[in-house]
């Protein structure tokens, strides 16, 4: 028996024994801005539209009110699971939905030592709320960003820091040969499971705008993918090179993942990683097949034919759908989701911001924390490119190309610094911007319905 | 990134307590690993291995890893360094260098990183109006702190990475490269102390001491 299966022999031991996850200090890396700035930004959009929008952005405004039961009460409701309970009416929706994907438990983990939704004392749901927009990784060297999708998500070997040590690294060892359940529905191990969907399955439910990403078939009560030349069959092997894949090289580094399914060298580090479907795709899920389609056909893209009718029909239920889509549009306004960095200030950086403008006073005039300014969320809207009429994931990417280019703009880049008018001027920005895009896509949302009906 | 030697885990039963951890590495048989986790004695014999790892940047990554399967225990502390000093005996803390440890058993599991590194200069340059809002005009600069020393960095806060999820740890790590009848081994030492939550929102600190470790750096 050579190591690697005398290796897999006692893991195999260890995967039977009754482990359990606990929570070990990490940082809250990925809940961009956090919660109560994911709310007022939310919240902020929907005041802009009333008060500041164009007429066909106050009658959108209008009409979200009336479909969702109210302006701040009525309706169905909607628990987005974070411990606020559920929420009445179209401002207090859009404040849950804004901040709602950060509490769902659907994307699950298993290795020797750890099981669970959250085992690294992050919810590792936040994964798929990143877009890699980098060209380098910090020592200069190139980095291919477009293996499974036009823009891939956060993965491991495309981080900015990688191959460098920081907490991405150190995450990457703590979870190494780790893999993910890929059919949620039908795990029976995962008893917290919590999706915003019936039969929520991010591994496949996200696998939108043309995504490649190749899954596999789901093994045993966990339903992971641990078939060779699939995605989620491995975190990153850069401990024990016990992953099923190798990929090539780029730069010197692996960035291509399955290349050689089950080529695995034992030798060599890094050679297979997971890649996260980006931010936008978790966006176009929840927009195009529950808010426009109702659930009617989940196939991973568009039929307008299924959203014909919702202009009139949409339930106050179904509004929350459209109102969780705009947590991703905030995550976009963050520079660490668009340089794809769990360090670097990430965590830090967002902890100000919500610290500040999370607990901005509505309507006040705090310099300190009303990072809202109108007048400059009007600037914004006018020198996009995209509008409420081009596609969704347009209308994000375009948003997250301006975060990549923030931190170019001198006193912006947070990813370096951590100075006071740093922060505040990067903060200040993407909380604008955030309103801006929530703007756009809430108008988008209501003219789609009318455009589709 | 290319690991050039790899770790041969001996799956060894593990002894758990047993006395005194000694003071002296070279004493350890090969491939073990002792310390102390919240005061408890641990010795891992024939269940580690050191790798050395070309980050292809001017960086090499020396690791010593544990994996203990019959305990369910994983262990891996990694520490990068400037290649030019891989044959040197090396004396580090996560206060100044690039040094990490994740430990993962059943019941305990924590990370220890550095709460502050300095940024690197990765050619970045930022776009600055001089010309004011009327008349824009743009220029390009380099980061200013790229001309500061470390402590200036660090009061400015420019040109610094933190990780305030790190503050209250620490680590420290003693590697010495050996070569014993033709084979490459790290002897080393290691102490620190770890975080993690206790109650809500609340952490207690892990301490690690009495850290020692032998491992052969196969494949060199």
């Amino acid at each position: 028996m050579n190591m690697k299966k005398a290796l897999s022999s006692c893991m195999m031991l260890l995967i039977a024994a009754p482990f359990y996850a606990a929570a070990i200090l990490l940082p809250e890396s990925a809940l961009a801005f956090a919660d109560r700035s994911h709310k007022n930004s939310a919240q902020d959009a929907v005041i802009y539209m009333e008060t500041q929008g164009t007429n066909q952005q106050r009658w959108a405004a209008d009409f979200l009110k009336a479909k969702t039961g109210g302006r701040e009460s009525g309706g169905t409701g909607f628990d987005p699971n974070n411990g606020d309970g559920t929420q009445y009416g179209f401002i207090n929706v859009a404040r849950a939905g804004a901040t709602a994907p950060d509490y769902t438990q659907d994307l699950w983990w298993d290795d020797t030592t750890t099981w669970g939704w959250n085992a690294v004392g992050i919810n590792f749901t936040s994964w798929t709320h990143f877009m890699n927009l980098l060209k380098t990784n910090d020592d200069g060297n190139t980095l291919k960003y477009d293996n499974y999708n036009d823009f891939d998500g956060y993965s491991w070997n495309g981080c900015f820091g990688f191959p460098n040590s920081g907490i991405d690294y150190t995450v990457a060892s703590y979870m190494n040969n780790a893999w993910m359940t890929i059919d949620l529905a039908n795990c029976t191990d995962c008893t917290e499971k919590f999706s915003f969907v019936p039969n929520g399955n991010p591994a496949v439910d996200y696998r939108q705008n043309g995504s490649t990403n190749p899954l596999g078939t789901p093994h045993g009560t966990k339903k992971v993918g641990s078939d060779d030349g699939t995605n989620y069959n491995c975190y990153s092997d850069c401990v024990f090179n016990e992953c099923p894949d190798e990929g090539s090289t780029l730069s010197g580094l692996y960035q291509i993942p399955n290349t050689s399914p089950g080529g695995d060298d034992y030798w060599t580090s890094n050679q297979d990683w997971v890649v996260f479907e980006p931010l936008d795709n978790a966006a176009a899920f929840y927009y195009n097949e529950f808010f426009l389609e109702g659930g009617a056909s989940r196939n991973n893209h568009l039929d307008t034919g299924a959203a014909a009718g919702r202009y009139y029909s949409i339930s106050s239920a179904d509004m929350k759908y459209l109102a969780i889509t705009m947590h991703y549009a905030g995550d976009s306004c963050i520079q660490h989701h668009i340089w794809n960095t769990s360090g670097y200030n990430h965590s830090d950086y967002e902890t100000w911001v919500e610290d500040r403008y999370g607990n901005r006073v509505l309507g006040g005039s705090d310099g300190n924390a009303n990072y809202e300014n109108y007048a400059t969320v009007t600037a914004m809207l006018r020198s996009r490119s995209n509008g409420e009429t081009d596609a969704q994931e347009d209308i994000i990417t375009e948003n997250a190309f301006l975060t990549y280019l923030l931190r170019y703009r001198s006193g912006c880049d947070v990813l370096s610094n951590t100075t006071e008018p740093t922060r505040k001027s990067a903060g200040t920005h993407a909380v604008n911007q955030a309103i801006a895009t929530i703007v756009l896509l809430y108008e988008k949302g209501v003219m789609d319905l009318r455009r589709y009906r | 990134m290319r690991t050039y030697t790899v770790m041969i885990m001996l799956l060894c039963a593990v002894v758990i307590g047993g006395g005194a951890l000694g003071a002296d590495p070279d004493r350890l048989a090969p491939n073990t690993v002792v310390m102390k986790i919240d005061g408890k004695e641990y010795r891992f014999p024939g269940a580690a291995a050191g790798t050395v790892t070309d980050l292809g940047n001017g960086t090499v990554r020396l690791t010593i890893a544990l994996r203990d399967n019959s305990r369910g225990v994983m262990m891996r502390i990694s520490a990068d360094i400037p290649e030019d000093r891989m044959g040197e005996e090396l004396h580090l803390a996560a206060d100044y260098a690039d040094i990490a440890m994740i430990y993962k058993s059943s019941a305990l599991q924590f990370i220890i990183s550095p709460a502050l590194q300095m940024a690197r200069d990765s050619d970045i340059q930022y776009y600055e109006n001089t010309g004011g809002a009327a008349k824009s005009r743009i220029k390009k600069r380099r980061p200013d702190w790229l001309g500061m020393e470390r402590e200036e960095r660090i009061a400015s806060g420019k040109g610094i990475i933190r990780e305030k999820s790190m503050d209250g740890t620490s680590l420290f790590l003693v590697i010495r490269p050996v070569a014993d009848s033709g084979r490459q081994e790290f002897r080393g030492t290691f102490s620190g102390v770890a975080r993690v939550p206790a109650g809500k929102k609340g952490t207690r600190p892990v301490v690690i001491n009495g850290g020692q470790f032998r491992v052969e750096v196969i494949g060199q």
